[in-house]
């Protein structure tokens, strides 16, 4: 019972957070043009129907398949990993995309690229590709090696390092770069909803859906890998199958979002705890539903905490992320000690 | 009797590269319906191996397993998973699930894609609940509850496996005297009532020879001594596998005793529960009791009187004697 009322409740939390998302900006639009425009009417001023259907409501939605997104992807890593600080990015997948788009912004000529990086946008095809296709490659080394590996545990060591590799690379472009690429670069780093037009839409969105359906069909395995692989080979899993399948799901997950968002932090790992905390369950069933919509409540209150609603500033969506998520992240190392605080673990 | 497994010829060990470690060869043997096995031998010696081979979980060097009459390799993951099920020895953190959450987990190998249980399900996870005694425990998270509590919801999840053969490795690792009798007693009764074949590993040399319908003893020459307990101690092979200096299996007691007698030897006179408890006090010291020895101990109603070198001497108590003695070693 209890656990329908929380579903209920994050049901409507969405629908609300999604309004919220519309209504509020730098610029004041009264909630009755917004209706009037959503429903296809004509507003008192042409220039907020561009400002709704343009900009506010693709970056509603961007902000929702990515919070989905990433909770999803980092319950998938927090599971598969058995390892409640995983993240969408364990694996490098981040790392991969940031040096895509390091090696494009950064070493690539002056030629042919411009970036618009002054409202937080980042509006080049080009930098999506990178993204992508940096995400891919680390994507494709990692299936190669989950093949071959045996250990969940090495293969998260191996994400590792992957990360900080490409991290070190990125460093060394930084330092051989001049001071406007340095900042174009840096401000794909902050992350932005804002960015994703309706051309992009069905990139995006339908990456999102593949994902979210190939975690939704694995929630039996998930449940199963919460034992441990010994026991979930022993229950009939074929484990490496089920780990390529989840780490596939998980990467087109954060790769797509990375990909057009930049590299968003925290939600991955903090939207799974806080499922569990709400619904005080592990069973998969339950938390994947329910992982999908808070992760796209919290996505779209990053959103508009950033936008700072009012004025004309707009605050690095992922230092708003990072507070939000940081105190979460320590309640449950903090919690995990107290409940647990044996000698052996 | 009805042989479920059977191994022929069989080699295990493990494979690096080209290199093959075999850690033991040649075995053959079989589980039988309604049995409990225990599978016992020093530290190191292959008892995991062969649990890890046994359970498919690492293949042969050479020879075959056989479930009925097919073996192991020709079973899918799945099948498989409905002919045996294991419990292992790590320490499971398993987040917020309940017990019943984790035994109802065993009903995977039968589960549609999403998981869902049906009433059969329902049934047999019931079932399970109740054999193990965990109905109190069902519904409270499984990392609240204590060592014992959790082998049983492990236990619990094995059985609703389903599996006419289950494995279990250390079950009675980390618990304390009672809870290990209690678990083992409850195997044993589960082998006979549901006539599984239920092998398990353990350290625990008392219990296994108490309770065990058929004894595995992994000997240092790496071959497997099978039988009832009793004839695998009369044997002998009882005695040369837990040959070690600093103990000896006594196997007129038929139990560990030190063998440092570094006090030397003595006479105990009396007999009844206070003359029994005096010998295990002067073998803990140091002393072989011999009714040759020139030293004695008498046992009296109230306190204990020893001629030792040809001089008497008088004590309250147990503790009082051999700190006597302690001292006198040390002079």
């Amino acid at each position: 019972m209890r656990r329908r009322n929380v579903v209920v409740v994050l049901a409507v939390g969405l629908m609300v957070a999604f309004a919220a998302s519309l209504a509020l900006g730098s610029v004041n639009i009264p909630l009755s043009e917004i209706v009037t425009i959503l429903l296809g009417g004509e507003p008192a001023r042409e220039s907020w129907r561009t400002i709704i259907l343009n900009f506010r409501l693709t970056k509603a939605i961007t902000a929702g398949l990515a919070g989905a997104a990433l909770g999803v992807s980092g319950l998938i890593m927090q599971t598969l990993f058995r390892n409640p600080l995983a993240d969408p990015y364990v694996l490098g997948i981040s790392s991969g995309a940031s040096l895509g788009v390091a090696l494009v912004v950064l070493a690539a000529g002056s030629t042919g690229l411009t970036l618009l990086s002054g409202l937080g946008l980042v509006g080049d095809f080009a930098l999506i590709l990178a993204a992508i296709t940096g995400a891919a490659a680390v994507l494709v080394i990692v299936m190669l090696a989950a093949r071959r590996v045996a250990s969940t545990m090495t293969l998260l060591i191996l994400g590792l390092m992957f990360g900080y590799a490409t991290g070190a690379l990125v460093s060394l472009l930084i330092h051989f770069s001049i001071a406007e690429r340095v900042q174009a670069y840096v401000n794909w780093t902050f992350g932005s909803f804002g960015g994703v037009t309706w051309s992009q839409m069905p990139f995006l969105g339908g990456a999102v859906i593949i994902g979210l359906g190939g975690a939704v069909l694995s929630s039996k395995p998930l449940n199963a890998l919460l034992l441990g692989d010994a026991y979930a080979r022993s229950m009939g899993l074929n484990i490496r199958a089920a780990r390529a399948r989840l780490i596939l799901s998980a990467a087109i997950l954060a790769g797509a979002v990375t990909a057009f968002c930049g590299p968003i932090g925290f939600l991955g790992i903090a939207v799974p705890h806080v499922c569990r905390g709400l619904l005080r369950t592990s069973d998969h069933r339950t938390l994947l539903p329910a992982t999908i919509i808070f992760g796209a409540i919290l996505a779209l209150l990053a959103d508009i905490i950033a936008q700072t609603p009012g004025t004309t500033t707009v605050l690095p969506l992922n230092a708003i992320t990072a507070l939000f998520g940081a105190p979460i992240v320590v309640s449950v190392i903090l919690r995990r000690r107290t409940t647990e605080g044996t000698f052996a673990s | 009797m009805t042989a479920i497994l059977t191994a022929q010829n069989l080699s295990i060990g493990y494979r690096h590269g080209r290199d093959v470690i075999p850690v033991a060869e040649r075995l053959n043997f079989e589980l039988n319906a309604g049995e409990l096995v225990c599978l016992i031998g020093a530290n190191g010696i292959g008892k995991s191996t062969l649990m890890r081979t046994l359970a498919g979980m690492q293949p042969t060097l050479r020879g075959t397993i056989c479930i009925g009459d097919r073996s192991i390799q020709s079973f899918s993951t799945v099948e498989f998973a409905r002919q045996v099920s294991i419990v292992l020895t790590e320490r499971l953190d398993v987040g917020l699930l309940t017990g019943r959450e984790l035994i109802a987990l065993g009903r995977h190998p039968y589960t549609d894609w999403l998981g869902r249980l049906t009433t059969n399900d329902h049934d047999t996870i019931n079932r399970a609940i109740a054999a193990v005694g965990a109905s109190a425990l069902a519904d409270r998270p499984f990392s609240e509850l204590s060592d014992g509590e959790r082998q049983k919801i492990l236990i619990g999840r094995a059985l609703a496996q389903s599996t006419p053969i289950m494995m279990l490795d250390e079950p009675t690792a980390f618990l304390d005297v009672p809870r290990r009798a209690e678990i083992i007693y409850m195997l044993r009764a589960l082998a006979h009532t549901t006539q599984r074949a239920i092998l398990l590993s353990t350290h625990d040399l008392d219990l296994a020879l108490r309770t065990a319908d058929r004894l595995w003893l992994f000997g240092a020459n790496h071959q497997i001594y099978r039988g009832a307990p009793e004839d695998v101690v009369l044997s002998g092979a009882f005695e040369s596998a837990f040959a070690d200096p600093h103990s000896r299996f006594n196997i007129d007691s038929g139990s560990f005793l030190m063998s440092e007698h570094r006090c030397g030897i003595i006479h105990v006179i009396g007999n009844g529960t206070r003359t029994t408890w005096t010998r295990r006090a002067l073998e803990r010291t140091g002393f072989q009791i011999d009714d040759n020895a020139l030293d004695t101990v008498e046992v009296l109603a109230d306190s204990w009187r020893g001629v030792v070198s040809g001089q008497p001497v008088n004590w309250a108590t147990l503790g009082d004697m051999n700190a006597w003695f302690r001292e006198k070693t040390a002079e």
